[in-house]
């Protein structure tokens, strides 16, 4: 990737820290989405939801997890269009909620193995 | 519009994750000495306390202050009236970038970012900006 082997270890170890924060970053996105289920219409936790979200957007694509950042962004995205007045069932939270869950099962996967 | 070379950087972004990766960035490959903020109004702050920047990049969703607010302070104060900005973002979708750029921004960068690509990614926007349309 570059002529600078000191440089890529760093950028090594960065990731692999990254990937060490990901369990922790999706528990805080766990609580927040059981924190929106418990007050729905309560706008502040879906804006907290949306901000935990919206960070790992932007950052899983830059260590490597560019797939989970996808899948973060199209949450994210659900999430805006909420933030913004559109309408929301209950199959729209439970569905958001499965994804939120998947996203878990996908970090795992991983962080154990190759970005 | 930027005149000179690139040398000193403010960033401001308040996930850490993404400073430490940008310092590196910024620092080991491009070469450029950065100042980093964690929030809009740590570089108010910064910037009243005497740094000169050639260049700075405002992350957008921040709290309290977003980097949109954070421009139009930066705006006020006259040693950064004129100083060039680019925003990094997670949303820069053609009309998001626009937007940005009608704000007064030379340029937008896409987050997630690759660290080995940014540092020219951002040197390309500076010298696109020195250069009127």
């Amino acid at each position: 990737m570059n002529n600078n082997p000191g440089l890529d270890a760093r950028l090594r170890e960065l990731n692999a820290l990254y990937a060490g924060s990901l369990p922790r970053k999706l528990n805080d996105i766990e609580t927040a989405m059981q924190e929106l289920m418990l007050d729905p219409d309560n706008k502040d936790r879906l804006e907290r939801l949306h901000t935990l979200l919206h960070g790992l957007t932007g950052s899983a694509g830059t260590f490597g997890f560019t797939q989970l950042g996808s899948l973060a962004r199209e949450l994210e995205t659900r999430c805006g269009a909420w933030l913004k007045g559109a309408a929301r069932t209950q199959e729209d939270m439970a569905g958001l909620q499965a994804a939120l869950a998947g996203l878990r099962i996908f970090a795992a996967q991983t962080s154990s193995g190759k970005p | 519009m930027t005149t000179g070379a690139l040398r000193t950087i403010l960033y401001v972004e308040d996930d850490s994750d993404i400073q430490t990766v940008a310092r590196i960035a910024f620092e080991a490959i491009g070469g450029f000495t950065v100042r980093i903020c964690g929030s809009g109004r740590e570089a108010l702050d910064t910037i009243e306390s005497g740094l000169a920047p050639d260049l700075i990049l405002l992350d957008v969703m921040m709290p309290e202050m977003d980097g949109p607010t954070t421009l139009a302070s930066l705006r006020k104060l006259t040693s950064t009236a004129a100083t060039p900005v680019i925003f990094m973002t997670a949303k820069a979708q053609g009309s998001e970038i626009a937007h940005y750029k009608s704000l007064g921004a030379i340029g937008v960068v896409a987050k997630p970012f690759d660290p080995m690509q940014l540092s020219n990614q951002i040197r390309q926007l500076w010298e696109k900006g020195s250069c009127p349309a």
